[in-house]
Parts: C-alpha cells; sequence; structure tokens
C-alpha cells in the first residue's frame, strides 16, 4: 500500500517543547492559592496501629491540614483498591507495608508539608514479617487480609499434562527467580487537585489511565463521575507505573483539597516514588517441560507465583498476561499453567512494560535452550519444531490466526543474525563471549478477561481555518502515541501532518477509553481516529459535492485541498472547504470509535480467544562476560519485530531501542534491595539503571505485513520490545559460561557465584 | 547560613582561620546530596571557586604537584605529561561520576571526602602522593596514606586548606593497572577497585605498589602483598599466593552493594590478571 503520511518519520509534535524544556510538568504549572500535600508512611513493614499523633504536625506553622483514617468520616470512602477493596487511603487497624498512609498533610510549601509529615508520630505493635510470596503461603504464616494470604489465582487447563509426563522421554523441571523492577520514569508522580466552588473537582497529573482516576475519586470522594474531570497533564514516562498507582496520589490530593477548599499539588520525591509506587513483579517459577526424543514438547506445567505486596492493586490483571504469557509461540498439546498472586510485606507490585509476560518468557525460553542443549540442536532449530502456524489449536485454546508471523521472525533470525555463527574468540582470557535468543508471542490490547475497557473513542473537530483538532482517550506518555495519532489523522483526512494538534487526554473530550497500556494505543485509538476522521471527510466531501455540483464519490481531499479524484485536479484548499462547511451549517466536530470483536473465553480453564491480535518477535543477544567482577556487557542486540505497518518509522525504532535498555536494566544491574519490606536503596545512586555507556548496539529489523484490523495495518510495539530481552541475554550469558542461569538480575555478584559454583 | 567567598590565598587562610567550623565548597558534588538529605544542617560555607585557578606544574625533582582546586575533568582530559607518567592518577579521575560531576569535582575534594570509594584516591595512592596543608600558621606536607585516617576522617586540621597534591615521579619502564567493578560502566560507586604500579627488571619486581579501593575504612595500601611479592620472580605460583594474600589482606565489609566475599574475590582476581599481564 502507498501512503502518503504513513510510515515516514515526521518530527514529534512534542520534541521540540521537550528537548527545550519548555513542556510544562505538573510541578512547573503555576497555580494561585497551591497548598502541597505530603504524606506521612508506615515507619513499620507489619503492625498494628494503635493510635496516631498528629499534633506536633498541626501545630508546625504553615501547615493547613492534617488528617488520619478518622478524619475521612462518612464524608469520604476509605478505599483505594484497584480491583478490589483491599486498601484504605489512610491506614487504621492493621499496617501491611510501609506504603500505607498514617496522615496525609496540606500545608504553605512543600517543605513544610514534608517537615509536619516526619513530626508524625504512631503507636504501632509490631508483627512478623512475611518476606517472600512462599513463606506467605506457608502454612500458619500471619493473614494480612482476611480472606489469606494467596490474593488471587488464575490457570490454564489443556490436555493431560501429567500423562505426557509419565511417556516423555526428556523431562526439564527448573526453578527460576526473577527480581523486582522500578520504571525509573523521569517525573515522579505529581498529580493536582483543583476543587470547584459547586463541588466538582478537576484534577491534573502524571498519568496514563485518567479513566481509571476519575472511578478511583468518584468512590473516594462518593461524588457522580460527572463532577469529575481528569486531565492527563505532560507526563514524563510511565511504563505501566501511572496505570493505577495515581489514583493514590489523587485521592490525597482530592480529599485535601476539598477539606480546604484550596489547590492542593502532591508531588512525590524520588525517593518516596521508588520506594512506594508500585513495580514490576517479583516472581518465582516452576517450569517443567517434558518432550519426545527429537524435542518436540509434549507438555509444558507452569507454577508462577508473584509477589503482589500488601494489596491486590492490579496484580490479577498482571498476572492473567503471565498467565497467558506463559507457553509462548510453542505447540504443546497439554499444558497446565496456575498463576497464583500473593499478599507480602514487600514492594507494591503492578504494572510494568510487559505485564507479567518478561518473567515468565525469562523461564520459558531458557527452557527452550536447555531443551535445545538436551536433544543436541541449535536455539533455532528446537524453536522451529515447536512453534505454531495457522489453523492450528494453540496451548490458550484459540485457533492461531491466519497471518501469524512467529515462525517469520524466527527465520529471520535465523537470517540476519549471528545467532547461528561461530562465535569469535576475543584476546583477552577473562572475556568469555556468547549469543542468545529468545522468542515472544505478544497479544495486542487487553485480554479477554479485561475486554470492557477495550473501546476507544476520539475527537476530530475541523476548523474554519482548515486547522484540525484531535483528542483521543488514551495518553501520551512519551511513548509517541499522540504523533502516531497525528499522522493517522492526516493520512485519512488527505491533509498534511502539520495540521493536526493532538490536546491533552481529558475524560471530559473523549468517552472511557480505558488504560494506556498493553501495547494497544496505536490499534484501538487508532482506529477511532481514523474512525473519526472517515465521518468527518464524508461530511465535507457531501458539502462539497453539493457546493461543486459534482458527485461526492468523484471527490477526495489529498494535499490539503478537495480534488478531482479523476483528474487530479485541484478543486480548493482544504481551509476553503472547511470554511465552506461551517458556513453550509455542517458539524465540523466527529466522534470516534472503535472496539473490536467480543471474545468468548472460559476463565475456569483459562481457554479461548484471549486477545484481538499477536505482534511476533525474537531478539538475539551478544554479551561479553568479564569473569574476574562478573560484569555482563550486551555488546549487540539484535531485534526482529512483526509490527503490522510502521506508522511512524523512526518513532518505531525508538521504542524498540528503549525496550532493549530498559529490559537490559532488568536483566543485569537493576534490583530493589528490601529488607524486612524495607526498601534500602530507594535513589539513583544505589538502584542502578543503564546509562548511555552501557547501551549495545541495536540492530532493528522491522516485519511488515500490514494486520488486517490495525489502522493502516499497525500492531503495538511498546511492550514486545522489552519482554524477550531478558530471556535473550539470559540465554547468552548460559552460552558464554556454560553455566545455568537461573536467576534476575545477572547482576556481577550473581555471575561471580555462578562462576565459582562447580 | 554564612557564606564566604575569598578571593585570594591570604583572605582564605585568615577566613578559615576565623570560621574553623566552616565546611569548605568547590565543586560542591558531595555536599549537595548530603544537604539534602539532612546529612547537613545549618552549616555555614566556603566557597573555593574565587580563589585565583591555578595551574599544575612540574618541580626540579620530576614530581607534579596539582592544585587541589584541579577538577577531574582537567585531570581526565590528561595532557601528555599527566597520562604518561601518572596514568593510574588519569584513569581513576576518568572513573569518577559523570561528565557533569567530573568537570566540578575537584581532586581535594575527593581526597578531603575520604571515601574508600574514591575513584581518584585510589588512582593516587601507589604513587606514595602527599597533600600540602596551609594554614596561618604555615604549611606542612603529609603522606596521603597517614592523611586519611578512617571513612570520612582526614588528619586536616579544622583550620587547614588542602592546597596542594604532589605525586614523586614513578621510576622509569613502570608498569600501572586500575580496575573498577561496579553493576554499570560508567556514573558507579566503586565495589572495589585496584590500582596497581609494578616495575620488573630482569625478571625480579623492583618496585611495588598497589591500592584497593571500597574494601577497608580507608583507600588500603596491601603492604604485606607488596611486601611477599618485592625482589620475587613473578611465577604462575608466586601469582597465585600474592592473589591469596589480597584475599586476606582486604577488609571488605557486606553492604546494600555487594558482599565482603564478593569484593575478595574481585581483589585477588583484579590482582592476579595484572600480575599476568605484568609478567608478559
Amino acid at each position: 500500500m502507498k501512503f502518503d503520511v504513513v510510515g515516514t518519520s515526521p518530527v514529534r509534535l512534542d520534541a521540540y517543547d521537550k528537548a527545550t524544556g519548555k513542556s510544562r510538568y505538573t510541578d512547573d504549572e503555576p497555580l494561585p492559592g497551591v497548598l502541597y500535600g505530603a504524606i506521612a508512611f508506615s515507619p513499620v513493614s507489619h503492625g498494628l496501629l494503635k493510635s496516631v499523633d498528629v499534633s506536633k504536625a498541626k501545630a508546625l506553622p504553615g501547615v493547613v491540614k492534617v488528617m488520619v483514617a478518622a478524619d475521612l468520616g462518612d464524608k469520604y470512602a476509605n478505599n483505594i483498591g484497584a480491583v478490589r477493596a483491599d486498601q484504605p487511603l489512610l491506614a487504621y487497624d492493621h499496617l501491611r507495608w510501609r506504603g500505607d498512609r498514617l496522615a496525609i498533610i496540606a500545608a504553605e510549601s512543600p517543605e513544610i508539608a514534608r517537615k509536619a509529615a516526619s513530626l508524625v508520630t504512631a503507636e504501632i505493635e509490631e508483627l512478623p514479617v512475611i518476606h517472600t510470596s512462599e513463606e506467605a503461603l506457608a502454612e500458619g504464616a500471619p493473614k494480612l487480609h482476611e480472606m489469606g494470604n494467596l490474593a488471587d489465582s488464575m490457570c490454564i487447563r489443556h490436555g493431560d499434562v501429567e500423562k505426557a509426563f509419565s511417556e516423555s522421554p526428556i523431562i526439564l523441571d527448573n526453578r527460576y527467580v526473577v527480581g523486582y523492577q522500578d520504571h525509573a520514569y523521569l517525573e515522579p508522580n505529581s498529580v493536582v487537585a483543583i476543587p470547584g466552588a459547586d463541588g466538582s473537582l478537576l484534577l491534573r497529573g502524571s498519568m496514563q489511565a485518567p479513566f481509571y482516576v476519575q472511578g478511583a475519586l468518584a468512590k473516594v470522594l462518593k461524588k457522580p463521575m460527572s463532577k469529575i474531570r481528569v486531565q492527563q497533564a505532560t507526563t514524563g514516562g510511565g511504563f505501566g507505573g501511572k496505570e493505577d498507582y495515581p489514583n493514590e496520589p489523587s485521592a490525597v490530593a482530592s480529599v485535601l483539597a476539598f477539606e480546604t477548599g484550596r489547590p492542593v499539588k502532591v508531588i512525590y520525591n524520588r525517593e518516596e516514588d521508588l520506594a512506594y509506587s508500585t513495580k514490576r513483579h517479583s516472581m518465582i517459577i516452576e517450569h517443567k517441560l517434558a518432550a519426545k526424543e527429537d524435542g518436540t514438547i509434549t507438555a509444558i506445567k507452569v507454577k508462577a507465583i508473584c509477589d503482589a505486596g500488601a494489596y491486590l492493586g492490579i496484580s490479577s490483571i498482571v498476572a492473567e498476561r503471565a498467565n497467558a504469557s506463559a507457553t509462548g509461540p510453542y505447540r504443546s498439546p497439554n499444558v497446565q499453567v496456575d498463576t497464583l498472586v500473593v499478599y507480602t510485606n514487600n514492594a507494591f507490585g503492578g504494572a510494568f512494560r510487559g505485564f507479567g509476560a518478561p518473567q515468565v518468557t525469562f523461564a520459558l525460553e531458557r527452557q527452550m535452550d536447555l531443551l535445545a542443549e538436551k536433544v543436541g540442536v541449535d536455539p533455532v532449530e528446537i524453536r522451529r519444531r515447536n512453534t505454531f502456524s495457522a489453523g492450528e489449536i494453540s496451548p490458550l485454546g484459540d485457533v492461531v490466526e491466519a497471518d501469524v508471523n512467529a515462525m517469520r521472525v524466527l527465520e529471520l533470525a535465523a537470517k540476519k543474525t549471528p545467532i547461528l555463527k561461530e562465535l569469535k574468540k576475543g584476546k583477552e582470557a577473562h572475556i568469555k563471549r556468547g549469543i542468545g535468543l529468545a522468542a515472544v508471542r505478544y497479544g495486542v490490547g487487553l485480554h479477554a478477561g479485561g475486554q470492557r475497557l477495550e473501546g476507544s473513542g476520539a475527537l476530530v473537530q475541523v476548523n474554519i481555518d482548515g486547522s484540525v483538532r484531535v483528542n483521543i482517550g488514551g495518553a501520551e506518555l512519551g511513548q509517541g502515541a499522540f504523533t502516531a495519532m497525528a499522522i493517522i489523522a492526516a493520512e485519512t483526512l488527505g491533509v498534511s501532518y502539520g495540521r493536526i494538534y493532538v490536546g491533552e487526554a481529558d475524560t471530559m473530550l473523549v468517552p472511557d477509553s480505558g488504560p494506556t497500556v498493553a501495547s494497544r494505543t496505536t490499534v484501538m485509538s487508532g482506529n477511532a481516529v481514523k474512525d473519526g476522521c472517515l465521518i468527518m471527510k464524508e461530511r465535507l466531501l457531501k458539502c462539497a459535492a453539493a457546493d461543486t455540483g459534482r458527485k461526492a464519490g468523484e471527490l477526495d481531499i489529498k494535499g490539503d485541498a478537495l480534488i478531482d479524484k479523476k483528474s487530479g485536479e485541484i478543486i480548493m484548499d482544504f481551509a476553503t472547504l472547511a470554511n465552506k462547511a461551517y458556513c453550509a451549517k455542517v458539524n465540523l466536530v466527529a466522534n470516534g470509535w472503535y472496539a473490536p470483536d467480543r471474545k468468548i473465553w472460559n476463565k475456569e480453564v483459562g481457554q479461548g480467544q484471549s486477545y484481538t491480535t499477536y505482534a511476533h518477535a525474537v531478539m538475539v543477544a551478544e554479551v561479553a562476560v568479564d569473569t574476574i567482577t562478573g560484569q555482563v556487557h550486551v555488546e549487540k542486540m539484535h531485534a526482529i519485530h512483526d509490527v503490522g505497518q510502521a506508522i511512524h518509522h523512526k518513532g518505531i525504532e525508538a521504542q524498540i531501542e528503549g525496550g532493549v535498555v530498559q529490559g537490559m536494566g532488568w536483566a543485569i544491574m537493576e534490583e530493589l534491595v528490601i529488607k524486612d519490606g524495607k526498601m534500602l536503596n530507594p535513589n539513583f545512586t544505589d538502584y542502578i539503571i543503564p546509562t548511555i555507556q552501557d547501551i549495545p548496539e541495536i540492530k532493528i529489523t522491522l516485519l511488515e505485513r500490514p494486520y488486517k484490523n490495525g489502522p493502516y495495518g499497525a500492531k503495538g510495539i511498546g511492550e514486545p520490545s522489552l519482554i524477550p530481552v531478558a530471556a535473550a541475554i539470559g540465554n547468552a550469558v548460559a552460552n558464554a559460561l556454560k553455566k545455568p542461569v537461573m536467576e534476575l538480575p545477572m547482576n556481577p555478584e550473581r555471575i561471580k557465584l555462578n562462576l565459582l559454583n562447580k | 547560613m554564612a557564606f564566604l567567598r575569598p578571593q585570594s590565598r591570604e583572605e582564605l587562610l585568615n577566613a578559615i582561620h576565623e570560621h574553623p567550623g566552616y565546611i569548605m565548597v568547590a565543586g560542591a558534588t558531595d555536599v549537595w546530596p548530603k544537604i539534602r538529605r539532612g546529612a547537613i544542617k545549618d552549616a555555614d560555607f566556603i566557597d573555593l571557586t574565587a580563589m585565583p585557578r591555578l595551574e599544575p606544574y612540574c618541580d626540579a625533582q620530576g614530581a607534579l604537584h596539582l592544585p587541589g582546586s584541579i577538577t577531574a575533568g582537567r585531570i581526565a582530559a590528561g595532557g601528555d605529561k599527566m597520562c604518561k607518567k601518572w596514568p593510574l592518577l588519569v584513569e581513576g579521575a576518568r572513573h569518577v561520576g559523570s561528565p557533569q560531576i567530573r568537570n566540578r569535582a575537584t581532586i581535594a575534594g575527593n581526597i578531603c571526602t575520604a571515601s574508600p570509594c574514591a575513584d581518584m584516591t585510589t588512582g593516587l595512592t601507589p604513587y606514595n602522593p602527599e597533600v600540602k596543608l596551609s594554614s596561618l600558621a604555615g604549611s606542612r606536607q603529609l603522606p596521603l596514606r597517614e592523611f586519611l585516617t578512617g571513612p570520612g576522617r582526614t588528619a586536616r586540621a579544622a583550620d587547614e586548606w588542602l592546597e596542594e597534591v604532589i605525586l614523586p615521579l614513578p621510576p622509569e619502564g613502570v608498569f600501572s593497572k586500575f580496575c573498577k567493578t561496579g553493576r554499570r560502566n560508567a556514573l558507579i560507586i566503586a565495589v572495589a577497585s585496584m590500582a596497581l604500579n609494578i616495575l620488573i627488571k630482569k625478571g625480579k619486581i623492583e618496585h611495588i605498589a598497589l591500592a584497593f579501593g571500597s574494601v577497608a575504612p580507608t583507600v588500603l595500601r596491601a603492604q604485606k602483598v607488596e611486601e611477599f611479592l618485592l625482589g620475587k620472580e613473578l611465577s604462575a605460583a608466586i601469582i597465585e599466593e600474592a592473589a591469596a594474600i589480597a584475599y586476606n589482606e582486604v577488609k571488605p565489609i557486606n553492604d546494600q552493594r555487594a558482599t565482603a566475599e564478593y569484593r575478595r574475590q574481585v581483589c585477588r582476581d583484579f590482582l592476579a590478571a595484572a600480575l599476568e599481564e605484568a609478567a608478559q
């Protein structure tokens, strides 16, 4: 297909403002009369709260309001749980982790507010701390909630695994342990609540799911949603970390705003953000795989235990994707997956780019390499023998889509990367080199379990000067969503990219479009924009037909002008057309909408149509391991991605580069040090993320085969670019050391220990 | 808060004489984080950045005199003489923080902060450097190893200013090696580091100076290893033995960055690899 704008790489809409520091983030917004919120967090990881003393905080000059749980009274609901009502906004009785709030404070300056928070004291009876999910599930463990510590579970039941295990000659039974990861976005959690005189509220902030915030605030404030308007301010990164967590600072700010009658900003500092915002789940994955002599998989049995922390948050939804990703792009006639979500006193598990998939992918792809070794074939061949193709029944119980690209990306990897080539020996004796591959099958959009949230809206407004304004329900987190929307709008309307302005996400402008997660925005919001633009174009052409006396079917808009389709004759420019339409009383605002088909799915056995479509990727990592220090240096990363149709080429490359670097950080260096529930390294001196000096050479290959239901054929890219990274690096390290790699992160100490183990 | 900004050496010495409790700052790369996390509260400062800018020079004996105000960035950029004759100094400076930090952080600050993981200090140590301390009463010179008395502690009197660092000329033909480990390639606090100078003549070790960072209360001069190796011929067995001595001589602790055991292993293997390289 030939496009005018799609597939080009225009300068991003936000590039100039962000690069020059002009962008205005929540903390930058000038606001007369604003107060600053602060939170007194729990000083213990587990305990019984007897009383809270806020007298000293209240006495501090400049403090305007201090509230504890009892002060919420009947006016507010003390519940901020995203999925389950298990999480209070302000703690009472039971303290379950260090992120529990003893008191919230509004003061004239952030310094006074924090000082007041530090003056809050509490009488607490400490309880034994639950350190791991396995400890939580052990008999006699202290219960964190009435229901016990097993917060949720989901499964896949497909065939008969036990029978297959008893009949298969090869069995690989291993345990993998993977650590937490922080999103390390540049902008910490930041919101501002502005109370209206009529009891309405405007909440602006750094977030990726304004509709979640709106829903959460309606509950806490006991107000109709119609009175709560949420706008996404310019947001300095999210990566999943701002999916549901912003509900919490938003509720704190809003309650304080109504109590004081003044706007309240809640801006976390880095330490607070690192310690109390959500994290990629730490998981324990028991992975048992059976195969025939030739390496054909006969059964996969997985038990994945996710450490949710003290509250459910959206861990169930993350676990759902982990559950559905446990078998990857491979056929297995017998599958049993059990994914457990467990309460502990640790960090708060939540959404993070990949959403449970990177963890299980690491386990699965390590198993595939071990299987290859056992069978005596190369890593490509073992996957070739097991990758399913169109029309087969997948382990998830659905029919593999006709345009499945799993094998295509694998063959591209075999051809385009050195995975099958002999490694060159380096000069230095203490450097060991290795290469490794990992594959992913990523379900684009929300899982069937969450499909009610999938519908997405767009607002398309043509002005009489020919400029076009677009709003979507999706958010711009830095991923380039708004730029992609502008491209789709320009392509559909037949105007130039520069005409399109995409405004911030706002619950008042666009219907609830679900969260900006699951690599879904390009597909869902993109289709909504296309829909809105097509409606608009039809109106404009109809008006033009009446105006020119031609048939609408003979007209088109292209290159910023109304043209005659056949001859290409330019009839009038776009602004003239827009003005004419206005004078002819044409409605120049159109609402676009897109919702994928309903998916049939059976939760009891985890079988059915799990996702709308799938994006496939294979990554190949080349590593050098320093056997003296145990440091892993990722030298080169090859990324092969099935993207449907690229909407913005450079944007896709940037997403992939970012995914590689963030995935690499998790794989080899990032680590939350948690002792008795307390994070010991809540700062960037000790929570180590990659710098420019660690970034490998990244070679990107795009497989562009348009997806039939994507806008101009596009699929999602945000998460597939991260999911296989750690697995590929893990396989490369194992290949370099000729030793098993069972744990993440592969930090220098762990590798050194591994080297010394005989 | 008082903030003094002396314009000359004389003004400075008077200022610290009158206000020995004030904190001297130049790059402020350590002071700022300390203020921010509350480790320094209600302090008064003497800012050194308005003083005349001094240049490094070599004296008649060939020793290198570095003004305390020279930045890590300036040292890291080398300059022929420094690169050739004091490569460990340059290497150490290159490992300090990030470009932004190196452009502000001074060598005097790096030494006076007295952190066992200070990369420049580790790099300096094998040269047997001395520090020149000046006050109204006059100047004195002290070997660096006597100056550093513990983590965050030095022999500097409250009214003394670290004016100069003096590095004697190392012996001709010396082999130098700087190694460091941490979780990433830059902007990383050393988990363990090593700086080695060794001169082998006619097969025998004629000179050796070995320092380890991040494995003791101060940057450590590994005297036991040095004593063992001096005068010996390097062989596989000797290297192994020396490495084992290093393993025991370093006195690391467990902290959230790494375990003591890992640090010992790395020091041992750093030394073994460096000695093997030197023997070739």
